[in-house]
């Protein structure tokens, strides 16, 4: 019986195989003792939590001659963000999914994940993320015009493109200039520089006046005009007609903190602190951006295969934000060894259209009645319940948190119904999808049968969807999931979907004009429900040219309801939190994290948007992690939780 | 066999596959599990196999889908037959019969006790091989998954066979210049990267199980013809060929009934180790994220996420591990027992 013996040896390998995992772990290893450790987690724990209030402030000292107009400066004073523990130095990797299919930060393929370690010039002005308050950043004041169209901007006289050369105002002449070319392929943006920002103008090299199409309230009128430079001596002034293709690959200087050292392609990309950075002349930047070197490491494969490499050491931090991956990871043997250290904060979501999009051109999705039966039929409660393990929050709207100087522009009052499929089942009836069929899913007379496509791109999604998928069936709703990682946005943009579970980014004030007015039901736009509908487009409208913030807030909680009303949207959930895990080495301000930034272990994306760069290595502390690696000792387990803005 | 006439040959070659016993053992095993797998529905499902409620019987597996209002129960979708089957434990009103797993390729298993999946394997609970990350029972997703590939692969070796037979038969046969076209034709549509041409149509064109084999297809054939071609060659030489084509025969009629047979037997031993690239194509496209759309149960899905949970859920890879190596070795021992069956060293008969 040679096959036998052959089956019994392969199943035994299997079974060893299955058996090995996990059982090296140091389980029996004496604590360790780490002085820098000791000493770090005590001052941690004496450390308050920093006064970031950075209220408006009149500058009457302040003049300036050449304006056409009297005008009052204003600026802000914010204290010391950053932690004095800090220390300066050391170098960190993370991870990408993917090398970047360009280095340019517009045109055609630059809007993926690692443009936001390009992208890093600020604003003129930046937003506090804890009161949302305004700072100065590129501009030390802000004044604004009678007619309220313009604001006038006195720039930092400090601030220095990392190769060198001083930012003046002939940058921003030349930045619209630039944004309005065609050569950099990048129509939004030409838009939004030709009509949403009418003028700029220079009053020597210091002061520019940036003037919008609308009047509006200072907090609008900032949030509009607030740009960001581009190097006029870099491009010697002109944007050429092959400027796509020849700065496909080059590195345009920025004014932010790090500038890119090297790259392999396919593999790595270094980033390097810049030699005494301008930003330290405001005091809000003290102690932060301390990491000298940061990699990038290109770890395809997923999310899996990262989180291995993380946990092998190669990288310093990780995100641990899925509700498994968090859970799994106590049972990580670095983290039970107390080697890395988790950090969990609670945060406001600043969320905008998150859900599945329903097509109300397309399918069983043209009939009200369908779309309003399908709140009662997707039980989004479960998902949540049981893969999200209850730690994301059911999402009832298409906003959230949009609070805009201090105004609130969601109406939280909007809540979806629970899952319930015998309501459902009379929406459904109303619509004339009265019978049961054979296999359990609703037809009408025609014999059409309540069933939609719904295409989604994370292939993690998978598992969540399976739930609502199986829960659909007893509404007598048959939902078909399909996985589109490459080209499912753009069947989006082409508005062949049914149902589409999407997640999109939003502004401190919600953008409503490119997703429900009846001008974007077409192709290439953000009008993914192609709505077409009178009354929203008046609404819209009357929003977009609302120059008053609390009427504008108005007109967003109606034009709410009203998208609630139809549903266009089934809204998902809505991650009130962020958190992951790192080596030990890399460490944190006791806080971890401001009410609305969600990226506090990240220490280089959208750095210059104020979020994050807080964290910094302890050398002392990484030679004792190493040390009492090596000797198989361990050190308490620690998790972090902020819940300050819980 | 009495009833069945069978050509000496054949008989012939039967007998020595028949009494090579790894070969026949697996044919029984893979043979009966494939017969077995067209049943799944009453091995593995939510669906009880038969209901007694208030006099009446139901065989609700294959039957149209019986609603929680037709028990008298509160709900209008379909019985949850595990409930039923517990509200009617003890009752005179009627009882449930379940399969042996009562749980279906799809079906989510969360438990209220604040636990959460992957649950390890337990009788007790009706995962007799645990289940995935989210619920979903082991046993059932393999036994179904195995239906999907092996089938799917059948369904590829046929057609590719089928037509890759003919031409091959063809360009041997005719020579000549459809011959050489034909041949330099494939000779270009093989040099294409088989797997990568499925992973950017899948890519670009999502689509179903139909169009998905047909892309196989499609790409998969060419390998077919090469052997045939080379056999036909030398066949249609022959004494008898030709003798076939003096007494009138169409070419139709001469590659059907006397070449065919002879050139078959290449043809036949290649077979299963066809099926068993056919299922680790498939296997491998899923586990790529290129294969069967979620949730449909598969092997490759299966893999990737018992490589991912291995630690925590070493059930699952070893589950869908073994029964794909024990699948697969059985199908190379039913070639390598055909391989031998058909060996002309043995008995070399020309038609």
């Amino acid at each position: 019986m040679k096959m036998t013996k052959l089956v019994a040896a392969m199943l035994a390998l299997v079974f060893i195989l299955a058996s090995c995992g996990n059982k090296d772990a140091a389980d029996g290893g004496k604590n360790a003792i780490g002085k820098a450790i000791t000493a770090d987690e005590k001052a941690m724990a004496n450390e308050k939590r920093p006064d970031f209030s950075s209220p408006q402030l009149e500058d009457k000292k302040l003049k300036v001659n050449g304006l056409s107009e009297e005008v009052v400066w204003y600026t802000s004073n914010p204290g010391i963000f950053g932690s004095t523990r800090a220390k300066q130095g050391g170098e960190v990797s993370i991870a990408l999914q993917e090398f970047p299919q360009t280095f340019r930060t517009l045109g055609p393929n630059s809007n993926g994940w690692f443009r936001s370690y390009l992208g890093t010039n600020g604003g003129l002005v930046a937003t506090n993320n804890e009161t949302k308050e305004w700072m100065p950043q590129l501009a030390t004041h802000w004044a604004f015009s009678a007619d309220k169209k313009t604001v006038y901007f006195k720039l930092n006289e400090n601030v220095k493109w990392n190769d060198g050369e001083k930012v003046t105002s002939e940058d921003y002449l030349f930045t619209i200039e630039m944004m309005r070319s065609k050569n950099i392929q990048a129509p939004w943006y030409n838009d939004y520089f030709t009509n949403t920002i009418v003028d700029v103008k220079a009053y020597g090299d210091y002061v520019i006046s940036i003037t919008g199409d609308v009047e509006g309230a200072p907090d609008i009128l900032l949030s509009n005009l607030s740009i960001s430079p581009r190097p006029k001596h870099f491009y010697n002034g002109v944007i050429e007609e092959d400027w796509v293709d020849k700065y496909q690959w080059i590195y345009e200087p920025t004014v932010g903190p790090y500038t890119m050292d090297s790259f392999t392609k396919g593999e790595l990309v270094t980033f390097k602190k810049v030699d005494d950075w301008w930003g330290y002349c405001y005091d809000y930047n003290k102690y932060r951006y301390n990491i000298d070197q940061i990699n990038i490491k290109i770890i395809t494969g997923g999310r899996d295969i990262q989180k291995q490499y993380f946990f092998n050491g190669e990288l310093d931090t990780y995100g641990l934000v899925i509700p498994k991956d968090w859970a799994d990871s106590v049972e990580a043997d670095p983290v039970k060894n107390g080697y890395i250290d988790r950090q969990y904060s609670f945060y406001e979501p600043l969320t905008g259209l998150y859900g599945i999009v329903l097509n109300t051109q397309k399918g069983i999705f043209t009939n009200q009645d369908v779309r309003t039966g399908l709140y009662y039929a997707i039980n989004m409660e479960k998902m949540i319940a049981t893969v999200l393990r209850g730690e994301y929050k059911r999402y009832h709207n298409i906003g959230l948190a949009h609070v805009f100087a201090g105004v609130n522009f969601d109406d939280d009052s909007i809540r979806v119904p629970d899952f319930d499929p015998k309501k459902a089942g009379e929406f459904f009836d109303k619509a004339g999808y009265t019978e049961i069929g054979d296999d359990g899913i609703r037809v009408d007379a025609n014999g059409n049968r309540l069933s939609f496509e719904m295409i989604y791109t994370a292939s993690f999604h998978s598992e969540r969807l399976a739930v609502l998928k199986e829960e659909a069936k007893k509404a007598g709703l048959e939902i078909l999931l399909n996985n589109m990682t490459e080209g499912g946005f753009s069947l989006l943009l082409d508005k062949k979907h049914e149902a589409f579970f999407i997640g999109m980014g939003t502004g401190s004030i919600p953008g409503y004009w490119q997703y429900y007015h009846s001008e974007n039901a077409k192709e290439q736009t953000n009008n993914f429900t192609m709505v077409q509908n009178d009354e929203l487009d008046n609404l819209i409208t009357k929003f977009k040219a609302e120059g008053d913030i609390p009427k504008k807030a108005e007109i967003s909680k109606e034009i709410q309801r009203l998208v609630h009303d139809l549903a266009l949207v089934i809204p998902s959930y809505v991650v009130p939190y962020t958190r992951g895990a790192s080596w030990k080495w890399l460490r944190y301000p006791s806080w971890l994290n401001q009410k609305y930034s969600d990226a506090f272990l990240e220490p280089l994306a959208n750095i210059m948007s104020g979020y994050n760069g807080y964290n910094w290595v302890d050398g002392d502390i990484k030679k004792e992690v190493i040390q009492a690696k090596m000797k198989g000792e361990s050190f308490e387990p620690r998790t972090y939780i902020d819940d300050t803005n819980k | 066999m009495k009833f069945i006439k069978l050509n000496p040959v054949t008989k012939l070659r039967l007998d020595r596959f028949l009494s090579i016993r790894r070969a026949k053992l697996s044919m029984i095993i893979v043979v009966s599990l494939i017969v077995l797998s067209l049943f799944a529905e009453l091995i593995a499902n939510n669906k009880a196999l038969i209901v007694y409620h208030n006099g009446k019987l139901h065989f609700p597996t294959y039957t149209k889908v019986l609603l929680g209002t037709d028990f008298g129960l509160d709900y209008k979708y379909e019985v949850e037959y595990r409930e039923l089957k517990q509200q009617l434990k003890g009752s005179t009103k009627g009882w449930v019969l379940m399969p042996i797993i009562p749980y279906n390729q799809f079906e989510q298993d969360f438990k209220d006790d604040g636990t959460f999946p992957p649950y390890a394997p337990s009788l007790k609970e009706g995962h007799p091989l645990g289940t995935d990350r989210i619920g979903r029972d082991i046993f059932a997703r393999i036994f179904y998954g195995f239906r999907i590939a092996i089938f799917f692969s059948l369904a590829f070796v046929s057609i590719t066979t089928i037509f890759g037979t003919l031409v091959g038969c063809l360009m041997g046969y005719w020579g000549g210049k459809f011959d050489i076209i034909v041949q330099r034709f494939i000779e270009i549509w093989e040099r294409i990267p088989f797997l990568y041409m499925v992973m950017i149509s899948v890519a670009i064109y999502q689509p179903d199980m139909i169009v998905f084999l047909i892309i196989f297809c499609v790409f998969g054939w060419a390998g077919k013809t090469w052997t045939v071609r080379a056999m036909t060659y030398r066949e249609r030489e022959r004494d008898y060929i030709l003798a076939a084509k003096t007494m009138g025969a169409s070419t139709w009629r001469i590659i059907t009934v006397h070449i065919l047979p002879n050139v078959i037997v290449v043809v036949v031993t290649m077979l299963p180790f066809a099926i068993a690239g056919g299922i680790s194509s498939l296997t491998a496209l899923d586990y790529l994220g290129f294969g069967l759309r979620p949730p449909a149960p598969s092997w490759g899905e299966l893999l990737k996420q018992g490589i991912a949970t291995f630690d925590d859920a070493p059930w699952i890879l070893t589950s869908v591990a073994t029964a794909m190596s024990l699948i697969l070795v059985m199908i190379a021992f039913i070639g390598e027992g055909l391989r031998e069956a058909f060996d002309p060293k043995k008995y070399t008969v020309y038609k």
